[in-house]
């Protein structure tokens, strides 16, 4: 030990600010890894202090607000969690403490998990468990679905409340199951094969689908799901499988060895059941084509009947009875023809007798004729000589008798004298007095009145 | 006829529908085979519907047993939740 004489004795701050600057220059930003334990946030400030160890030391840690934002949501900063930190080694000189500002830090073994899922997804992949050959269409209408999750928290709320709104005539049987943690993976593993050996197609409730998954978390919350158990139990199924991981992102190589991938719980259950309105508009539409279908056939059947029927093929009898009829027609007019013929000439013969006849006929007539304008001239002067002779004899008559003729006397002087009413006048008794009288002389009538009668 | 349409699934009596459908639109089928197609589509119909409400909604957990089988209790949502 030098003497105290020739030494610098440094203030308490001077020494820990050298050792600051010293550590800050000489080590600076380091990773460092260990285990959080006395993790505390101080939530006022947003900073958080914890200690980082290892089996053989410790060392302060401090995670100020601003890098904490800056930090993945999912990362966990809890006692227990290995992690790596990034940060500069410095001394909080106001305690005296070595401490490291952190900048960055996530999980440790990150990094391994990763390693270990891509090695463990090429070497299923090699053997041929994701391929698309092996994936096998879902039922379209499952009506008893198994389902491999929590039996607490939100997704099996989620999937019934799907299902059920979708379709309600489905039955649901859930295997529940831890879905992280140590024994997760044996448990959903063991899960699976028990649907496939309890509830095969020959048992009493032959699952139609099962739903493998959990809600969202973290990349080692849905560890489990990237299990080599659990991707061969899925893989091995008999009954498909839907798996869904609650990650929207990355794929699980439990979705890798399922039947159908969904993004989530809910998801699955929405592709696991078709809407049952659908179904029944479906079969009503097919239900439909069918009487349209029929109704289409019997039309087009009955125009082709129709068709058929105008058909040369149906119409050749037809046109031989058409043909059987011409000939019937022809035979029948050159029968008529022939009577025809036939008529006239037996006209014409009768014609010619009765020509004939009529010529006698005529020849008689005229003889008669004859005779008889002979006969009338005879007659007429027989008559005009016996009218002759009537006529004298008349004439005598009528002078003989205009001899005898009242009116006759006239002639010679004498009158005839009547009443108005034409009665003769005989005697004075005849004439009353005031009576009119017409007497009647050879050149007219003479009207007068009686004045006396009886003189 | 009428006892294997009985024993058909869902999926398979609506396959089986519409290839009927499509053969039947598809024309060249004569009556007699038409209506018997046609017969059999409407008791696929009948048959699809009555699968359609076949099963009663119900819940079940499934859990292994002592001796290596499984025990299938009924399951309360929330009572577990």
């Amino acid at each position: 030990m030098p003497p105290l004489a020739k030494t610098k004795v440094y203030s308490i701050t001077e020494i820990t600010r050298l050792i600051r600057q010293t550590l800050e220059d000489e080590v600076g930003g380091v990773w460092v890894e260990g285990e959080i334990s006395n993790y505390k946030l101080y939530t006022s400030s947003g900073h958080s202090y914890f200690v980082l160890k290892d089996a053989g030391a410790q060392l302060n840690a401090v995670l100020f607000s601003a890098a904490r934002a800056a930090l993945p949501a999912a990362l966990r900063l809890a006692d227990g969690v290995r992690v790596r930190a990034f940060g500069e080694i410095t001394v909080y000189e106001a305690a005296g403490k070595l401490q490291i500002k952190v900048a960055k830090i996530e999980e440790a073994g990150l990094g391994d998990l990763m390693r270990r899922f891509e090695a463990l997804k090429r070497k299923l992949q090699a053997e041929g468990l994701f391929d698309a050959s092996r994936k096998r269409p879902l039922p379209r209408l499952p009506r008893r679905i198994g389902i491999v999750t929590s039996p607490t928290g939100a997704v099996i709320h989620d999937i019934l409340n799907v299902l059920w709104r979708r379709f309600p005539n489905i039955q649901v049987r859930l295997a529940p199951v831890r879905v992280q943690g140590a024994g997760a993976a044996e448990e959903i593993a063991e899960a699976v094969a028990l649907f496939n050996r309890v509830c095969g197609p020959e048992s009493a409730w032959p699952a139609d689908l099962l739903i493998v998954g959990r809600g969202g978390g973290s990349l080692e919350d849905l560890w489990a799901f990237n299990e080599e158990i659990v991707a061969r139990a899925v893989a091995a199924s008999a009954i498909p499988v839907i798996s869904a991981v609650g990650h929207e992102v990355d794929f699980s190589l439990c979705d890798f060895a399922a039947d159908l991938r969904a993004p989530t719980p809910s998801a699955a259950a929405e592709l696991a059941a078709a809407p049952k309105a659908e179904f029944e508009a479906q079969i009503a539409g097919l239900d439909r084509a069918l009487r349209q279908a029929l109704r289409q056939r019997a039309a087009e059947l009955r125009s082709r009947l129709a068709a058929a029927r105008a058909s040369a093929a149906l119409r050749q009898p037809r046109q031989i009875t058409e043909r059987l009829a011409q000939r019937v027609d022809t035979l029948g007019m050159r029968l008529e023809h022939a009577l025809r013929r036939r008529l006239q000439a037996v006209r014409q013969q009768a014609a010619g007798t009765f020509g004939r006849l009529e010529l006698l006929r005529e020849r008689r007539v005229r003889q008669l004729e004859s005779r008889v304008a002979l006969d009338e001239r005879r007659l007429t002067q027989a008559c005009r000589l016996r009218a002759e002779r009537c006529r004298a004899r008349a004439l005598a008559a009528e002078r003989q008798l205009g001899l005898l003729n009242p009116l006759a006397v006239l002639e010679r002087g004498y009158s005839l004298t009547r009443t108005e009413s034409g009665a003769l006048v005989r005697s004075v008794g005849d004439a009353a007095p005031g009576r009119t009288l017409v007497t009647r002389v050879r050149d007219g009538a003479i009207r007068s009145v009686v004045e006396k009668a009886g003189i | 006829m009428a006892k294997k349409e009985e024993s058909l699934g869902f999926e398979a009596a609506l396959k089986r529908l519409e290839a009927i459908v499509e053969e039947m639109e598809s024309g060249e089928m004569d009556l007699d085979k038409m209506i018997a197609s046609f017969e059999e589509g409407q008791r696929l119909v009948k048959l699809c519907t009555a699968k359609l409400n076949e099963v009663e909604q119900k819940i079940e957990k499934i859990v292994k047993d002592g001796s290596g089988g499984a025990a299938v209790e009924p399951f309360e949502l929330n009572a577990e939740g």
